[in-house]
């Protein structure tokens, strides 16, 4: 495939402006459309800069519904696009994402756990360490099945591709199954919570759980691209990292905590969403260079837009209901995920990309 | 341009390395001493111990007894960025699992030198690196469709760059290279051996892997010949490589002549 001659700067201008493009977008179609002038207007009004009148309904559901979603959408999708640079770089493996090495699945257990069991701890849900409960529980189990899952896989002393895949096979198996049997045994509406959020949905969105998702992506992005240079080293392999300065142990820990957070508070949050990680730094990839730096950067910048473009198709479609955005990720990236493991099959026989 | 010996301080020593893997011993009681300005060239048959000593030597690997010395510090008490700037490893052929553009690999070697951007002075180190092995028109190449060998002069250009002197910088600088001229073509085997041996006169130690007995009786100044995880002879190619010392290693019956125009020894079988 051709590669860009775009310099990376130009790509961070271009992907920056489709972000915008899409924000304002998905701002402004939903089940109910509005017009630049009325999200003029409130935006105007809300940081008081005029008071002219708007049609309350209106100015409610953009600024206490629309506003928190699609923002909360576009930080989501640039944790998870992330996330799945540092996976795949952690595994030398492009074919990785959150959802295929357990840490959405584990992130989405301990959640159901919170919903389920979390009603029968009183404190949980009455001030404010119940809104940080769900985050942290979803925390410690996405943290423990992508460890398990890296245990597994790299057993040899270097990661095993098949290996790598069964155990994610068997810990999301383990995950969902724990999952399903919450919601089994959950009551009525909290089961009906759980199933709709294990496919995703932003349909929940609000500013609370915007500024919890926030600080912790934005802050773990900036970490991200800390690691980018020893990330890059790693595609040269584990000596050579050490060769040139690095702890390798240090870096494993430490990049995979940091990937489990990016997906952990999101997942927390929205539920689980595949496939974004997955595509999102692929693109990136095939059209400019597998360079961490860039994609971590470009990554953000693209995860978030696709993401918010995914969530208003998913709002539009059958409004005044929608689909989960999950499902929507999932009929996108499925196909994409087919075409990249053909692509691989023809023309990295020779080894490299399954190394 | 005659070398700069920092004398004692700046030696590369290695003192009783052993190493076994299970009841298998891969390097049985190794000392060693490596002074700058000497080019080393370590030769012997497949599953010697060359690779593993040189694994021992850089800290790949961790002997079960011994201890190797950078100067007056054990390998072991340099932090590994320190050691970063003063010392490359070219390991065999690497295969990358995802695909970077020249550039980006021999930026690398500079890695140890910025944070988060590379100076202009980086950018200018790497570029004359890779012009150093005669890369600089692949410069914006992607990696993955070079060639064997042009991969491996990238590597080269890579590790060069990672020893190349910040202004100011005389400390002594230690170099290993396995098996840095396999894929190349005769031209460039000459051409490589011919800059790294010009590279030990700026106070360097290297240590290099080779095959080529006729490269090492004509680059090195030191051999060091092993068998069977133990050196069996180091000095002074001429010395070291004798009729009898290859025939007891290789089991092949060398022949000597001279080269016509040098007076150097050649082998032929």
């Amino acid at each position: 495939m051709k590669r860009s001659s775009l310099t990376p700067g130009n790509w961070y201008g271009l992907l920056a402006l489709l972000l915008l493009i899409c924000i304002i977008a998905a701002l402004r179609i939903g089940a109910v459309d509005l017009t630049f002038a009325d999200i003029g207007q409130i935006l105007l009004n809300g940081i008081g800069l005029s008071d002219n009148l708007v049609d309350p309904v209106s100015q409610g559901l953009f600024l206490q519904i629309r506003l928190p979603r699609v923002l909360l959408c576009a930080t989501v999708g640039a944790g998870l696009s992330v996330s799945g640079v540092l996976m795949q770089a952690l595994f030398r493996n492009p074919i990785v994402e959150p959802g295929l090495v357990g840490t959405s699945a584990g992130a989405a257990f301990g959640a159901a756990l919170v919903f389920v069991l979390g009603k029968n701890i009183n404190w949980a849900f009455t001030d404010a360490l119940g809104l940080f409960l769900l985050p942290c529980v979803a925390f410690v189990f996405a943290f423990g099945a992508t460890l398990l899952v890296y245990r597994i896989a790299s057993m040899s002393g270097k990661v095993n591709v098949a290996t790598m895949i069964l155990a994610g096979i068997a810990i999301n198996a383990l995950a969902t199954g724990g999952t399903g049997f919450l919601s089994y045994i959950a009551r009525d509406p909290q089961a009906r919570s759980i199933t709709f959020w294990n496919l995703g949905t932003f349909s929940g969105a609000d500013w609370t759980q915007f500024w919890l998702v926030l600080p912790v992506t934005a802050g773990g992005i900036l970490l991200a691209l800390r690691f980018t240079k020893a990330l890059n080293v790693l595609i040269l392999g584990e000596d050579e990292v050490r060769h040139l300065g690095y702890n390798i142990d240090r870096l494993k820990i430490q990049v995979l905590l940091l990937n489990t957070l990016l997906v952990a508070v999101g997942t927390a949050m929205v539920g689980v969403i595949s496939f974004v990680g997955l595509v999102v730094p692929h693109l990136l990839r095939l059209s400019k260079t597998s360079d961490n730096r860039f994609l971590v950067i470009a990554s953000a910048l693209l995860g978030g837009s696709l993401l918010t473009l995914a969530d208003t198709v998913a709002r539009r479609l059958v409004a005044p209901a929608e689909f989960p955005i999950g499902v929507i990720t999932a009929f996108v990236g499925a196909p994409v995920f087919i075409w990249l493991l053909v692509r691989n099959a023809r023309s990295f026989q020779r080894g490299g990309f399954y190394a | 341009m005659p070398g700069r010996f920092n004398g004692e301080g700046s030696m590369l020593r290695a003192e009783h390395l052993s190493f076994r893997i299970g009841p298998k011993t891969l390097i049985d009681d190794v000392s060693l001493t490596l002074a700058p300005g000497e080019f080393t060239m370590v030769l012997g048959p497949n599953g010697a111990g060359k690779s593993t000593l040189l694994k021992l030597l850089t800290g790949t690997e961790t002997p079960q007894t011994g201890q190797v010395w950078y100067g007056d510090q054990p390998l072991s008490a340099i932090p590994l960025p320190t050691l970063a700037r003063q010392k490359a490893v070219l390991s065999q052929l690497l295969s990358l699992p995802f695909d970077l553009n020249v550039t980006d690999v021999v930026m690398m070697g500079r890695y140890p030198y910025f944070d988060l951007n590379p100076t202009p002075l980086d950018k200018q180190i790497a570029d004359d690196c890779l012009d150093s092995v005669g890369m600089l028109p692949f410069r914006d190449r992607a990696f993955a469709s070079l060639s064997g060998g042009e991969k491996q002069k990238v590597h080269l250009a890579r590790v060069l760059a990672q020893l190349h002197r910040q202004p100011g910088d005389d400390s002594t600088k230690y170099l290993f290279l396995d098996e840095p001229i396999s894929a190349l073509d005769i031209h460039y085997q000459h051409q490589i051996l011919g800059l790294v041996s010009e590279l030990a006169t700026h106070n360097m130690v290297i240590f290099v892997i080779v095959h080529d007995i006729n490269l090492a009786l004509q680059y090195a100044r030191t051999v060091i010949l092993m068998d069977e995880g133990r050196i069996v002879g180091m000095g002074h190619p001429d010395a070291v490589l004798t009729e009898s010392a290859i025939e007891t290693v290789f089991q092949l019956k060398p022949y000597f002549m001279t080269h016509p125009e040098t007076g150097r020894r050649v082998m032929i079988v």
